[in-house]
């Protein structure tokens, strides 16, 4: 959890405090011992995102360190990471939650359409649907 | 050579989860450079006691220690005015700060001076350091302050529970961080003074409890 918060928020005091929080939430959220790892990762991933948008959010200056994109496994662009990196943490405090998120998923986590559907609870095409408004959304802030 | 590409969801599973490792994904692995490269990495970054979640009792009973306390001290529905108290909080950088978490049924909360803890909650101490290396927690009874826990400080949920009895009064709760191991003598002294230095310093919560 700490990579992931910190692949978003770029520094790894911040991905502490936010994979902290996120573990902190799962003691409370009622997941049956027995639970998959694929639903409990899916959980952690769910919840760490939305927690480290939100820390995105506050916090006024964004100083990242692209060395924490650098390790991206063979489904993962580092350079198109970091570019949509750079881009969600500019139009962040505009934009929806549920964008913010596919974009993280699949931008910058680099999860497949259908990964990023079963962390987000909605279908592939509402993931490729958000991630379109989220490239409309730098088209627009471009023109 | 395969031409799957595989997430950091995918690897992230992988590595978390070695019973239901998919076969593909380990011969893949044996190919992929960048994939290799990211599961070592996590495997690089990962610290065993990361159990922030759901810190451990302590094996040690101390549990008479605050029973005692409680006794002692009568009804007391308000947080004491503590002379020199501190709001309990993380702390501004470069100032250590202790924060308490109280676990309740399946809830857990920042505790804050507003909130009465009740019988049977669960408070844990997230610490940080800032640079001190130690860290000591107190607990009262009748004859004074007595050593609860010690250990090395790290910016994290301390590796224990104070359960609250289901007596009245207050619960009280004294926290040393140093820069190097003091004997007890010396962390009871720095609790009784709340002494503030470049190479200690102290904090002291007063928890109300919420009357039965």
């Amino acid at each position: 959890m700490r990579a992931k918060c910190r692949r978003l928020l770029g520094d790894t005091s911040a991905a502490e405090d936010a994979a902290q929080e996120t573990f902190l939430r799962l003691l409370n959220a009622g997941l049956r011992p027995d639970a998959e790892p694929r639903v409990v990762l899916a959980w952690l991933y769910r919840t760490g995102t939305r927690i480290s948008i939100d820390m995105l959010r506050e916090r006024r200056r964004h100083p990242f360190d692209p060395a924490h994109l650098a390790d991206a496994p063979c489904g993962g662009d580092p350079a198109a990471a970091l570019e949509a990196r750079s881009a969600l943490a500019r139009i962040a405090g505009a934009t929806p939650d549920d964008e913010l998120a596919a974009a993280v998923l699949c931008r910058i986590d680099s999860l497949t359409h259908p990964e990023a559907a079963a962390v987000m609870h909605v279908s592939e095409r509402t993931v490729r649907r958000l991630l379109d408004r989220f490239d409309e959304r730098l088209t627009t802030e471009h023109a | 050579m395969d031409d799957h590409r595989y997430s950091t969801f995918a690897l992230d599973l992988y590595w978390a989860a070695p019973d239901t490792r998919d076969p593909d994904l380990e011969q893949h692995l044996a190919t992929c450079e960048r994939c290799h490269a990211y599961v070592d990495h996590l495997a690089a970054i990962d610290r065993p006691i990361e159990v922030r979640a759901r810190p451990k009792r302590p094996k040690r009973s101390w549990l008479p220690t605050l029973l005692a306390t409680a006794l002692a001290i009568a009804l007391v529905i308000v947080v004491l005015a503590w002379p020199g108290h501190r709001a309990p909080r993380i702390a501004i950088k470069g100032e250590p700060g202790v924060e308490v978490l109280v676990h309740r049924g399946a809830e857990t909360v920042v505790w804050n001076t507003s909130l009465r803890v009740r019988a049977h909650d669960a408070l844990a101490l997230r610490v940080a350091c800032e640079g001190m290396a130690r860290v000591s927690v107190l607990v009262p009874d009748a004859t004074g302050w007595h050593l609860a826990f010690e250990g090395s400080c790290q910016d994290e949920v301390l590796p224990f529970t104070l359960v609250v009895d289901d007596q009245p009064g207050v619960e009280q709760i004294s926290v040393v961080l140093s820069q190097s191991q003091l004997d007890v003598d010396a962390v009871q002294r720095a609790t009784a003074l709340e002494t503030r230095s470049a190479a200690l310093w102290t904090t002291r919560f007063t928890f109300a409890k919420e009357t039965p």
